[in-house]
């Protein structure tokens, strides 16, 4: 499957020069990509809004248990999870999706074949969405945390996803001769190791409940907790670094720095980011092997970060300006920054000096925030703002737009997860020690932890509201550009500055 | 070696590796484990929960009760788990083999359940009383019991319906003030009673060979 | 929007040599310098590699599935070692009735019932029975070997067959399932301990078959004061 013979087909009776050629080639992959990719992003869009609502809920009833409280349908305990999986399986995988498979068709220099077919998936998909958030709202959850949804709806998944799997087999193996370039390593990897992930995993639990063919009860919360941080390291996190390995370079304008240091950052986190997850049950009841391994395993995982990020930053060197003006690479350059913090917070946080006090608190979610939205989900969105115009044949509308979703999204999150990560500190300071003033009286010293938290909670729920007025902007500029009502095309893209010398997006 | 095969074996061996050195080697570990038997003292621990009581693990998950209460104890040098009376000794693997893997939970925004059914101590410093009536009045209001609690009302598992002869054994202490006409009861339903059998069947406080250095049981801890 | 001279609408035509202007001032699809690993790379390699080996030799719990608390140097065996200690030590707590309950509620119950009351015509009762609070020996040998043939219980006539318990129980839990029997549903008679049994069983060690009900009708001697040891 290459360029379609329609390419050379000369309609104005130019004669074609090398470079024009590439571009025909470009535009036609874009052409053929153009219906999957926009109908995976549309619905990520659409389940990011979603999940962005719940959250404000969700962070409001925390600190505010009577509200919209009595109904089963509205407690916490279902919309959270609704929220969990929804971010992990609504926004995030297809957001991941459509750009892995963009990614990989410009790589692998092949048209999509038959985009159309690809729809079946995304259909699919949003209905097992659909399916799993009703199961949990009626009270059919599983309870384990990112595998929230019953076994049939992960089984619908499966199915949708092998469709898409499908299609990035054949854009790999039709790839035009030579190198590979280093993300597509890390798109591959994702794409192969998701299936094995999800599809393990909910073969060995069952439905959660014991005695319905799963495994006994500690190891399926082992197995849940693996998933859990592996479904962010294998497959949100090897998405997301490939994206960054194509769009600096691209954006920049120059060859990614090494190859030899992305070759060792991406074996190193092959080998140890599949080993990580048993610090999340540190001090329960589990083999201390088990936990320690998922310890040294996050601090083995600090050799790719130091060299991914080492890679990234020796690429910009020279050209950091571009934060200021592209879009695309203030979003990736946000992501990136995030994504070693992340990790730091991890290792941090796992040393059991530390999980002692922040384990079984909000400081796991506030961990794992930062993964997903703070390194990953801002990596998405600069590569949607850099692949989109290309889809749809216009440029985004307004840059103040764009602006405005930077900064609600920044501060949203930035704020969301340090309010999280402060709370569940404060929370577990408390929660350490038993204070002897309230030796009489019964629970009060449990509720000085409560109290501990709670001003957090409260920035936090600030922090969504602000977090939604972004992904609103966002969402209004995504369906103008749905709509081709953006700017014409031309030689520049929508920039927050202009730009004077030769760096474009 | 040409770079696609060496590619995919590196990816399918990196995550084959981790799947048999974590998973499948802690499942051949703790993954069939037995209840301990005490042939001496013709004693079995952990005992399958059955009936009303394994309903309410399903209503005790269903309404995501994980999400913000764990049930497992620490060791003491982890934190004072033992010393809020969560239980008398830490957990171990063996304490859940007819649990679900669920119940373990994930955040401590509510006090740890794990031994919530286990007989309390005089002067407790527990925040949660042993009784089916407190427990009801809790879930239908939990500020009532507990000022402060940021516990979400599972008023969803009560029914309010008249009185006929008698007033039910478990109806709630509730007055017109709070929306129960004279003639009228709030009387927890099926759910509400089965989570409250499951939530006073957890005691994990037997002890276990595993476990070292703790008070063996309550009775001995008690002399 | 009209289309322009560098646009191209997809919809409408073919021809997309008018690539539109993202395509085209695009940079061509990124690749990678040879740069070699630089030393730092190493010596972080080298760093964090050696705190994660001394991180799991600390608390690595020598990958046992018996060690959950990390602080545990010793190995599975040292810990299956300290455990039967410790359950040792719990099951000192409990008297011989307290076990004896759980011993009759597993093995006795299901004919004897719970209350002790069995069921008329088929089981006899063991409460306000002479049999159980009466010669200890006689009730100790019964229970060891078992007991076959037409027999009158308090005033009632059975037919049936008691099984012989003697392999089953050890002397600490045939002493203590009789002491239970002997205390409860009412019944005042004293205990029954391990050495006593074990002074019945020693006796009546050759024996195989059951007693048939006149000649254990025929003991009625207590087993003497044996003391412990």
């Amino acid at each position: 499957m290459s360029v379609p013979s329609t390419v050379t087909r000369q309609s104005s009776g130019r004669e074609v020069i090398p470079g024009e050629l590439e571009q025909v080639e470009r535009a036609s992959i874009d052409a053929s990509a153009r219906v999957p990719v926009l109908t995976f992003y549309a619905s990520a869009v659409f389940w990011l809004l979603v999940q962005t609502v719940l959250g404000v809920i969700n962070a409001v009833k925390v600190q505010w248990p009577e509200f919209l409280d009595g109904c089963a349908w509205l407690t916490f305990g279902r919309l959270f999870p609704v929220q969990n999986s929804l971010m992990i399986y609504g926004w995030a995988s297809l957001a991941g999706i459509g750009t892995a498979l963009w990614i990989l068709a410009r790589l692998c220099r092949v048209a999509l074949p038959k985009p159309a077919m690809l729809l079946t998936g995304t259909m699919l998909w949003n209905v097992a969405l659909i399916a799993g958030s009703l199961e949990i709202l009626a009270g059919n959850g599983r309870g384990l945390i990112y595998l929230e949804f019953p076994r049939y709806v992960f089984g619908l998944l499966f199915v949708a996803y092998s469709i898409v799997a499908v299609w990035g087999v054949i854009l790999f193996f039709n790839r035009r001769p030579g190198h590979i370039y280093i993300s597509a390593w890390y798109l591959i990897a994702a794409l192969f190791w998701f299936p094995w992930l999800v599809g393990g995993t909910n073969l060995l639990l069952g439905s959660g409940l014991p005695g319905a063919a799963g495994v006994q009860g500690v190891m399926q919360a082992i197995v849940n907790a693996w998933f859990a941080q592996n479904v962010i390291n294998l497959w949100l996190s090897a998405i997301g670094l490939g994206a960054i390995y194509y769009l600096v370079p691209k954006v920049v304008g120059r060859p990614i720095h090494s190859y030899h240091l992305a070759s060792v950052g991406f074996w190193s986190f092959a080998i140890f980011s599949v080993w990580t997850g048993g610090q999340r049950l540190a001090g329960g009841p589990v083999p201390a092997w088990v936990i320690t391994v998922g310890i040294v395993a996050a601090i083995l995982m600090l050799i790719p970060v130091a060299t991914v990020t080492a890679n990234y930053f020796m690429t910009m060197k020279g050209k950091f300006n571009l934060v200021y003006h592209s879009p695309t690479i203030r979003f990736v350059f946000f992501g990136a920054v995030a994504y070693t913090l992340a990790n730091l917070v991890l290792v941090a946080g796992s040393f059991r000096s530390l999980s002692n006090i922040t384990q079984y608190t909000w400081f796991t979610v506030g961990s794992d925030y930062l993964f997903i939205y703070g390194f990953y989900s801002m990596v998405m969105f600069g590569a949607m703002y850099y692949i989109i115009p290309r889809l749809v044949g216009c440029e985004w509308l307004s840059a103040s737009f764009i602006k405005l979703h930077f900064w609600g999204t920044a501060y949203g999150w930035g704020m969301t997860i340090a309010m999280l990560l402060l709370a569940g500190y404060s929370q577990g300071q408390m929660l350490a020690n038993v204070h002897e003033v309230h030796a009489t009286n019964a629970g009060a010293d449990f509720m000085l932890s409560v109290s501990a938290a709670l001003p957090f909670l409260r920035g936090r729920s600030i922090a969504q509201i602000l977090l939604c007025v972004g992904q609103l902007f966002f969402a209004l500029n995504f369906l103008l550009m749905l709509l081709r009502l953006g700017r014409p095309s031309g030689a520049q893209p929508t920039l927050f500055a202009p730009i004077h010398e030769g760096a474009k997006s | 070696m040409k770079p696609t095969p060496l590619l995919f074996a590196g990816i399918f061996a990196s995550f084959a590796a981790a799947w048999l050195g974590l998973i499948v080697a802690s499942d051949t570990q703790i993954g069939n484990l037995q209840p301990q038997v005490d042939e001496e003292n013709a004693d079995v621990y952990p005992i399958n929960v059955a009936g009303l009581a394994e309903q309410g693990r399903r209503v005790y998950i269903a309404n995501g009760c994980n999400y913000c209460h764990t049930q497992l104890v620490r060791e003491p040098h982890a934190g004072p788990d033992i010393a809020r009376e969560w239980g008398t000794r830490r957990t171990v693997a063996r304490d859940y083999i007819y649990e679900s893997g669920a119940v373990i939970g994930f955040m401590r925004n509510g006090p740890d359940l794990a031994n919530i059914g286990a007989p309390k101590a005089e002067n407790s410093r527990r925040g949660y009383v042993n009784d089916p009536k407190w427990q009801y009045a809790h879930l239908y209001n939990p500020r009532a019991t507990t000022p402060a609690s940021n516990m979400p009302a599972y008023r969803y598992l009560f029914e309010k319906r008249k009185i006929s002869g008698e007033r039910s054994e478990n109806a709630l202490n509730l007055t017109e003030a709070d929306g129960v006409e004279a003639g009228y009861e709030m009387v927890p339903n099926n759910d509400a009673k089965a989570l409250v059998a499951y939530l006073l069947s957890l005691d994990r406080s037997h002890p276990l060979k595993e476990v070292k250095g703790a008070a063996p049981a309550p009775a001995a801890a008690a002399k | 929007m009209q289309p322009g001279e560098d646009e191209i609408d997809y919809r409408e035509t073919a021809d997309v040599t008018r690539v539109h202007g993202a395509v085209k001032r695009e940079h061509k699809e990124p690749e990678a310098g040879i740069v070699p690993v630089p030393v730092w790379w190493f010596a972080v390699v080298i760093l964090v590699t050696f705190g994660a080996a001394f991180y799991f030799g600390q608390f690595g719990g020598g990958f046992s599935g018996e060690v959950f608390n990390e602080r545990e140097g010793s190995l599975a065996a040292g810990a299956k070692e300290g455990g039967a200690a410790a359950g040792a030590e719990a099951a000192k707590e409990q008297s011989l009735a307290e076990i004896g309950k759980k011993v009759f509620n597993q093995n006795c119950a299901s004919c004897h019932q719970a209350n002790g009351l069995g069921l008329p015509g088929t089981y006899p009762p063991l409460a306000a029975s002479h049999w159980v609070s009466g010669s200890t020996k006689r009730l100790t040998a019964l229970v060891l070997k078992g007991m076959q043939g037409p027999v009158v219980i308090e005033g009632k006539s059975y037919n049936g067959a008691m099984p012989a318990w003697g392999r089953d129980f050890n002397d600490k839990k045939m002493a203590a399932v009789l002491s239970y029997i002997r205390s409860a549903w009412g019944n005042t008679a004293g205990e029954i301990t391990p050495e006593q049994v074990a002074v019945v069983r020693a006796e009546f060690a050759s024996r195989t078959e059951s007693f048939a009900p006149p000649e254990l009708e025929a003991i009625t001697e207590d087993i003497p004061a044996v003391p412990a040891p």
